[in-house]
């Protein structure tokens, strides 16, 4: 992996610094893949700035410096849409409780909930994993919207589902 | 010697001198394209850049390996095919023509014996990026796989279709395939496969033998198999084995089977490239996704890639020397079959696959408008802008012959023929169009649209039976001789000697 990637004008959010997902190459090995990244025009706006080179015109021989900074890689095909469609259509008719042992994260949210910062485990689990995903999986967090709103826009397929 | 392997076939050049090894270390990343182009320019050796980088398959490129030369592109190709005493294009066409019209069968032999097996990658062992694929172009839009057979089901052969579409890498398992909706695979994908959200098996094929990679770039009528074809090009079966992730064959004396699926509904950019016109063409397009279950391999394999954009002008490239040796045999052979007097039709030497060359006969009026819109119709409507004709005794590989039957016999008033404006099909690498005349990028069909255009360069005259032409020939010496030459070297001249009345 180099220090310098390439990326099309096309593909580069509105706003500059906005945390997206983008398709980059590497400059010196080629490899073309998607990342988390931010953005910006200046190295200084970033904690861990590479230049990233932006092609744009007819034939893409016009270019401009800017800097990037990658979170995440992703992997190439992005979110597999039809696994979260079956586990959100499995969720509709299964517990959802979520199990896990750990006597050290029991101690540590307890502790959160006793200095008063949750106001129960449940709920200092529920928002941290959230916190989590959303800075970091925020690909996934919005696969799984669009996959929600479909379910909830669609009683004809919920009531056919509930036939199976 | 017919040769059954590509890797018999670099041995051919080897043994001629027509190949060069060069075991200097070499980077994929433009230094093997460069090397390649010089000798494409200056009709050099074969390059084959033994080391490139420690990949975990150890591979070798081959740098146009096609690449005939100049005065005589198809003369490699004619050794590998055993015609070794065809000296002239012409009769080299028409021994290809011959061979084509006896198509052979392919075998099936054990998956044992292929070659093509010695290594076999599935499930996690596969990694694209093992294989030292060149960067080609400054400007590419990444690593390209561009000398390639694409093996794609067929319902109506069971040894599949075989076409070429260029292949940029993504990643360790993804690639893009430049699908171009008009060519037959492209089609069998975008109306057949992805409306079912079914993905399409295919298998690319790199290092096959001279024989299947000429039919690769031949236009087979539907039905029929361009591996019964490729039989018939070497008189002997092709050996075919079966795929180890589908139900597709490959051939099995290939260098490198890539075998994957091009999935539906999904798409990765695909360009920009330095196309076959010469020109860096982008931006990059939406394409389909190749994702790679399986790749098997010779011990060593040779990659085989091609510097597109230098087989104009004089250069010869493996592609300008394949539409040469192989497409122009091929069209010959099909617009004889389909009833047209054309004694040859190859494609223009200096323009790649734009403009096409045919020697024919002019049987009736409006013959030629006929042939043209046959071809245009068939298979030339994305490729070729346009047709110069010429006299059945005019040779369409001679360049000074083509011009001066344009020069001689073509009036600008009515025999340059434009068919509509802006309705034919047009493949979006052309440089004359601009983007938004070419269509969406982010579709993965071709919306370019253009006029095609034949040049009638066939005599209009009646033709000359002996005593006219003898006449002529005797006009000609007296005005020579009342130039002020000698009568003495003439024969037909009168008992004035040719003086002036």
């Amino acid at each position: 992996m180099s220090n310098h990637y390439i990326t099309a004008a096309e593909h580069l959010p509105d706003e500059e610094t906005t945390e997206t997902t983008l398709q980059i190459t590497d400059a010196e090995t080629k490899r073309i893949f998607e990342a988390r990244v931010r953005i910006a025009r200046e190295p200084d706006d970033l904690t861990d700035p590479r230049p990233l080179r932006v092609v744009t015109g007819p034939h893409e021989n016009v270019s401009e410096e800017r800097y990037v900074e990658l979170i995440d890689e992703i992997d190439s095909l992005g979110i597999d849409d039809d696994l979260l469609r079956r586990l959100a259509s499995e969720q509709e008719t299964t517990s959802n409780i979520v199990n896990t042992r750990s006597d050290d994260l029991k101690v540590v949210l307890r502790y959160l909930v006793e200095s008063e910062q949750y106001d129960s485990t449940a709920e200092a689990l529920r928002k941290i994993a959230f916190q989590y995903l959303a800075e970091n999986r925020s690909d996934l967090l919005e696969a799984y919207e669009d996959v929600r709103t479909e379910f909830e826009a669609d009683p004809l397929r919920r009531a056919l589902a509930g036939d199976e | 010697m017919v040769t059954d392997s590509f890797r018999e076939y670099l041995q051919l050049l080897e043994d001629a001198d027509d190949l060069v090894s060069i075991s200097e270390l070499v980077s994929w990343d433009l230094e093997a394209s460069a090397v390649t182009t010089l000798a494409n320019r200056n009709d050099g050796e074969v390059p084959i850049f033994e080391s490139v980088e420690e990949t975990a398959i150890d591979a070798a490129l081959v740098g146009d390996p096609y690449r005939g030369p100049q005065c005589r592109p198809w003369e490699f190709l004619a050794r590998s095919f055993g015609l070794p005493d065809v000296r002239s294009g012409t009769a080299y066409y028409e021994a290809v023509v011959d061979r084509l019209r006896s198509p052979r069968e392919p075998r099936v032999v054990d998956r044992d014996s292929a070659a093509c097996k010695e290594a076999v990658h599935v499930g996690t062992e596969v990694d694209l990026l093992s294989i030292p694929w060149p960067y080609i172009h400054q400007g590419d839009g990444g690593r390209y796989s561009n000398l390639h057979t694409v093996v794609a089901p067929d319902p109506e052969t069971q040894w599949g279709h075989w076409s070429n579409h260029r292949m940029m890498l993504h990643d360790d398992a993804l690639a893009s395939l430049l699908f171009l909706a008009g060519e037959q695979v492209p089609n069998r994908y975008y109306y057949e496969y992805e409306p079912r959200d079914e993905p399409m098996p295919v298998a690319v094929v790199i290092g096959a033998e001279p024989a299947v990679q000429c039919s690769t770039e031949m236009w087979i009528p539907t039905g029929r198999s361009e591996a019964a074809f490729a039989g018939g090009l070497k008189e002997d079966p092709v050996d075919l084995v079966p795929c180890e992730t589908s139900d597709l064959f490959v051939p099995a004396t290939a260098e490198l089977v890539i075998e994957g699926r091009v999935l539906p509904n999904e798409r990765l950019d695909e360009g920009p490239f330095g196309d076959y016109f010469g020109y860096m063409n982008g931006p990059r397009r939406s394409m389909p996704v190749l994702a790679v279950d399986a790749i098997t391999h010779r011990p060593e394999p040779r990659v085989p890639f091609c510097v597109e954009g230098t087989g104009v002008g004089y250069g010869q490239n493996s592609s300008s020397t394949l539409q040469t040796a192989a497409a122009g045999p091929d069209a010959t052979l099909g617009l004889q079959a389909a009833g047209f007097d054309v004694s040859l039709a190859v494609p223009w030497r200096f323009t790649s696959r734009t403009v096409w060359v045919i020697a024919t006969d002019r049987p009736y009026p409006g013959y030629l408008h006929e042939l043209a819109n046959f071809i245009f119709t068939t298979w030339g409507m994305l490729h070729i802008d346009f047709f110069v004709f010429v006299d059945a005794d005019v040779d369409p590989l001679n360049p000074r012959a083509v011009l001066t039957a344009i020069a001689l016999e073509s009036d600008p008033d009515a025999d340059f023929h434009q068919f509509g404006v802006e309705r034919m099909p047009k493949v979006p690498l052309n440089i004359y169009q601009t983007p938004d005349e070419k269509g969406s990028a982010d579709v993965g069909t071709s919306k370019a649209k253009t006029a095609k255009a034949y040049i009638d360069a066939t005599t209009d005259r009646p033709t000359a039976n002996g005593s006219e032409d003898e006449a002529l020939r005797a006009r000609a010496q007296e005005v020579l001789v009342d130039a002020g030459l000698s009568p003495e070297s003439f024969d037909l001249l009168g008992d004035e000697g040719g003086e002036s009345e």
